[in-house]
């Protein structure tokens, strides 16, 4: 019973222990000490100017921004610009695909009908109307010389010609048509001046 | 402290509003705030026992505690302009504190000075060391001796996250909430840092434990 109530008595928990750090302080002497180096540091810092390479990169920076944003407008314009240009020509080059495609598959129309273009003049002003409205008009791969020969025409005569000619001979010349209309009474409104 | 106390005194006695610990915090940072300088000394006459205290525990080197105290105060009052009271002032500093010594004992790794603060003679003439002289019949100054040594040594084989929930809840007396606020870490997860601390420490100091 005297060892149990001994026992009780020496125990030490370990929170107890931990309370014994709670002692470890300093001094005044230390706090004096620990007050005026604090006051020197913070005077420093109140004084103290920012390191060299700091006070350059400080001063760059605002350029940098401004050459920045000046950089990033123009990359935006060239970007813009490249884009639209890039669609047009893409635009075109399906274009000119559109009628190659349609080319190559009335080609053999062409054949049938060739004997239909018996009028070389003709010919000619359909040609003139199709390279003015067509100006990338592209016809490579697709060498319709062979057969303007055999057909009795002039070398410079090409598939789109001959394709536009068959199909849409009479729409070409009622344009011209209007077309000359149109000068005529153009140089008459002159005249009337 | 003369602010606190003024302000303390001003609100109480005159609109009978009771202000908590972390409102006069906040109407000193706004002085500070406002440009006087000397209103900081207060906060530094407040919080510097703690603070170094809790820098001491975690790095058992009284230099190390005493430079680690003055940065911590010098980036305070750096940084004060940007303090929005969101937190209390406590909070703010004690984060500041503690995130300061995790990086200092990152770089400083494996290598370890120690260097004591000397044990209180209040402490070292209590209760505790009277029963623990009288259990293992050993003489009380170099039992408080080899006490000191041993708590400091079991304090550093814990891993920083560890000792820092054991000094502050332990040894500082901060609740869970508190610590969870200051170590940015779930309540749970304070527990549980706390709990596995506490068994490491029973295992290292088994000798002076019943």
């Amino acid at each position: 019973m005297v060892d149990k109530n001994n026992e009780t008595e020496t125990k030490v928990s370990l929170e107890e222990l931990l309370k014994v750090k709670r002692g470890e302080r300093p001094t005044e002497q230390f706090w004096g000490e620990f007050d005026r180096e604090l006051h020197r540091k913070m005077l420093q810092t109140l004084v103290k100017k920012d390191p060299i390479f700091i006070q350059i990169m400080r001063g760059l920076s605002g350029r940098v921004a401004q050459t920045g944003a000046v950089a990033t407008m123009a990359a935006i314009c060239v970007i813009t610009l490249g884009r639209s240009l890039w669609t047009n020509g893409a635009e075109q080059s399906a274009d000119t695909q559109t009628f190659a495609e349609v080319d190559q598959s009335s080609l053999s129309d062409t054949r049938l009908s060739k004997g239909l273009l018996e009028n070389a003049n003709d010919l000619d002003s359909v040609l003139a109307m199709a390279d003015s409205s067509l100006v990338d008009y592209e016809m490579a791969g697709l060498d319709g010389t062979g057969l303007s020969d055999s057909a009795g025409m002039k070398r410079d005569f090409t598939m789109e010609s001959m394709h536009l000619a068959s199909f849409d001979s009479g729409a070409y010349s009622s344009d011209v048509a209007s077309i000359s209309l149109a000068f005529v009474n153009q140089s008459v409104a002159s005249l009337v001046y | 402290m003369d602010i606190t106390s003024t302000a303390s005194k001003t609100f109480s006695a005159t609109d009978e509003v009771v202000m908590t610990d972390r409102d006069l915090d906040w109407l000193v940072v706004q002085k500070v705030q406002a440009g006087s300088v000397g209103a900081f000394d207060a906060l530094v006459q407040k919080y510097r026992e703690k603070i170094f205290a809790v820098i001491y525990n975690m790095t058992s080197n009284r230099e190390d505690a005493s430079d680690l105290t003055q940065d911590t105060f010098i980036k305070a009052f750096q940084a004060i302009g940007r303090f929005r009271g969101k937190s209390s002032f406590f909070t703010w500093i004690y984060r500041i504190a503690i995130n300061s010594t995790m990086t200092f004992l990152k770089k400083r790794n494996r290598r370890r000075y120690i260097s004591y603060e000397k044990i209180d003679e209040e402490v070292s003439s209590s209760e505790i060391f009277e029963r623990l002289t009288s259990k293992t019949k050993t003489e009380q100054g170099a039992l408080i001796k080899e006490l000191q040594e041993k708590l400091n040594d079991s304090l550093q084989k814990l891993s920083p996250k560890h000792r820092t929930v054991v000094v502050l809840h332990e040894i500082e007396g901060l609740d869970h909430a508190e610590i969870a606020e200051i170590t940015q870490a779930s309540v749970g997860t304070v527990r549980s840092r706390l709990h596995y601390a506490k068994q490491q420490l029973q295992s290292y100091l088994k000798d002076y434990i019943s």
